[in-house]
């Protein structure tokens, strides 16, 4: 990579060091992220149990006890894995083709419980909510919060809304939603506090599949928009 | 060679140290919540120190053993009892008949008592990890009435139910001890005379709290400003503070990322000990440095090895 991003360093624990490039979303810093995720990825330590690549963040989760009983100081070991090993060994061209993943969504009202009030809110119809949802091939920043959820952004500026004040105690799975400038789809059945204006059928993890989640960073995703019967009908194709 | 379970408890699931290796996905580790117990449990049957175990809770299952093994309960008491009677002590070995049923009669302290047998259990693994996710149905093994829960292989034959005469020393469960912490980037998140409460007041855990997380009440903690942050990875221990002023602590099935603040990180050295808290017990919190972490994490290495060398040679595998 021909940029560099200065960055902080910080503990997340006693077992996690975190280093952030930023705190802004950025499609540019995002996709330096993930060529970092992916160069330790074909690197890997045998310390380090989990790397977590997120908006403007890498997060290594290490086991401490691996590098004490070495009389390494973890903090030292990653800090130095990053600016020596990782960063000046990035490749310059993506290493995954880019794929363009369509996902269909009902965004009829038993579907999408939130869609009214939010059109509302922001003075539009609803059919110009969907457009506006569905108009835009969003970029999927990062996997987190559930198995399989992504987080894609960002949303056009007339249809962001802030999260609810109370969470849902029950979002169905698929159910898709906004929060600020992000979308997502609930992959299972969770407590969430987005604003749900549709739902998919497609599942987006499957336990039994190599690949489990259907999305993941990097990748670009349209939806499009299906009816109640279509979304009723819909077979595992 | 099984286990069959004659009634179930409140929550029983098979777990291990957890499924590392797959949380850039949202796959969170899971795993036990009191690691200590697991492996203690486990160094008490002769099993290797991560050998999935059955995780229980009070309400305890009743299990009917249909056949001959060696198991060994470490973490809570539970007041276990062999056929309905004779009392069961927490870290030993003991010899099993089959036709057993082993039973709990009330919960005498901690809130979670780990089941080793000896060799372990045959049940299914997904991504390398037996380890049971509260949340999601397709993963791990969730106790049900009438269920078998089979043994890898036969181990042992046992002539008569027996508790093995030897112990080793095991850690001490102190149910006043202090829960440490460090900070968390988002320390900052709290003015000065607010972090001093972190440490003047108590805090209970909320009767909402279970194996993702403990809500914790206490004193309401104002932030400077209620922004949420950029979402990014939080782990096991992680301290977030929610807008209305009350903080979650995030335990074993954690989410892997999260938009709230982190205030503090528990130290994992206090896992165990938190873990064994129950619902309505307070606990107070300590701020301590990264190095101190470390060191109480070794200690607390350092006398499960030997504990765990201590059970191997008694067994005459050394």
């Amino acid at each position: 990579m021909s940029v560099r991003y200065s960055y902080q360093c910080y503990t997340t624990g006693d077992h996690a060091l975190t280093f952030s490039f930023g705190d802004t979303i950025d499609i540019a810093v995002n996709e330096y992220i993930l060529q970092l995720f992916h160069q330790y990825q074909r690197l890997r330590h045998p310390g380090i149990k989990d790397c977590i690549p997120a908006y403007t963040t890498i997060t290594f989760v290490y086991d401490a006890m691996y590098f004490l009983s070495r009389k390494l100081d973890p903090i030292d070991t990653i800090q130095l894995l990053l600016a020596e090993s990782l960063i000046p060994n990035m490749l310059t061209q993506k290493q995954t083709p880019e794929r363009v993943i369509r996902i269909p969504v009902c965004y009829e009202a038993d579907c999408a419980p939130d869609l009214a009030s939010l059109a509302a809110i922001k003075g539009i119809t609803a059919g110009e909510l969907i457009q506006f949802h569905s108009s835009i091939t969003y970029r999927v920043f990062m996997n987190g919060f559930l198995p399989g959820f992504a987080y894609m952004g960002k949303v056009h500026e007339k249809i962001n809304a802030p999260r609810l004040s109370s969470p849902r105690q029950k979002v169905p799975a698929g159910s898709v939603g906004i929060a600020g400038d992000q979308t997502g789809i609930y992959p299972m059945e969770s407590p969430g506090g987005w604003q749900l204006i549709g739902q998919t059928p497609v599942s987006l993890f499957d336990t039994n599949a190599i690949q489990p989640c259907l999305l993941e960073p990097g990748d670009q995703v349209q939806f499009y928009p299906i009816s109640w019967h279509a979304f009723q009908n819909w077979s595992v194709q | 060679m099984s286990i069959r379970v004659i009634k179930k408890g409140i929550l029983d699931t098979i777990q291990d140290g957890g499924r590392f290796g797959y949380q850039h996905l949202g796959i969170h580790p899971s795993g036990a919540m009191d690691t200590v117990a697991m492996r203690m449990a486990n160094a008490f049957t002769g099993n290797n120190s991560y050998e999935p175990v059955l995780e229980i809770h009070f309400p305890a299952p009743v299990l009917l053993f249909e056949h001959d093994t060696w198991i060994a309960i470490s973490g809570a008491d539970f007041d276990a009892r062999c056929n309905r009677d004779h009392f069961l002590p927490i870290n030993r070995c003991i010899a099993i008949k089959a036709g057993t049923v082993l039973s709990f009669q009330q919960r005498i302290y901690g809130a979670r008592a780990y089941i080793a047998i000896r060799g372990g259990f045959h049940i299914p693994f997904w991504l390398n990890s037996a380890a049971t996710p509260i949340g999601f149905t397709s993963v791990g093994t969730v106790l049900q009435h009438d269920m078998i829960l089979p043994f890898k292989h036969k181990t042992v034959e046992v002539k008569e139910n027996k508790i093995f005469p030897w112990t080793v020393s095991t850690p001490i469960h102190d149910q006043n001890a202090v829960i440490r912490y460090t900070a968390g980037y988002e320390i900052d998140r709290l003015n000065s005379r607010m972090q001093e409460l972190l440490h003047l007041h108590s805090f209970t855990i909320d009767k909402s709290s279970n194996r993702m997380g403990y809500r914790l009440q206490g004193p309401s903690l104002i932030p400077e400003s209620n922004t949420e942050i950029l979402s990014t990875a939080v782990t096991r221990g992680t301290i977030q503070l929610l807008p209305n002023g009350q903080l979650i602590i995030l335990m074993a099935d954690h989410q892997t990322t999260g938009g709230y603040p982190r205030i503090g990180h528990i130290i994992a050295a206090d896992f165990p000990q938190l873990a064994q808290r129950n619902a309505g017990e307070s606990f107070q919190l300590k701020q301590v440095s990264l190095q101190e972490a470390h060191k109480a994490l070794q200690e607390q290495e350092l006398h499960l090895k030997q504990l765990e060398t201590g059970c191997k040679l008694r067994m005459g595998d050394v």
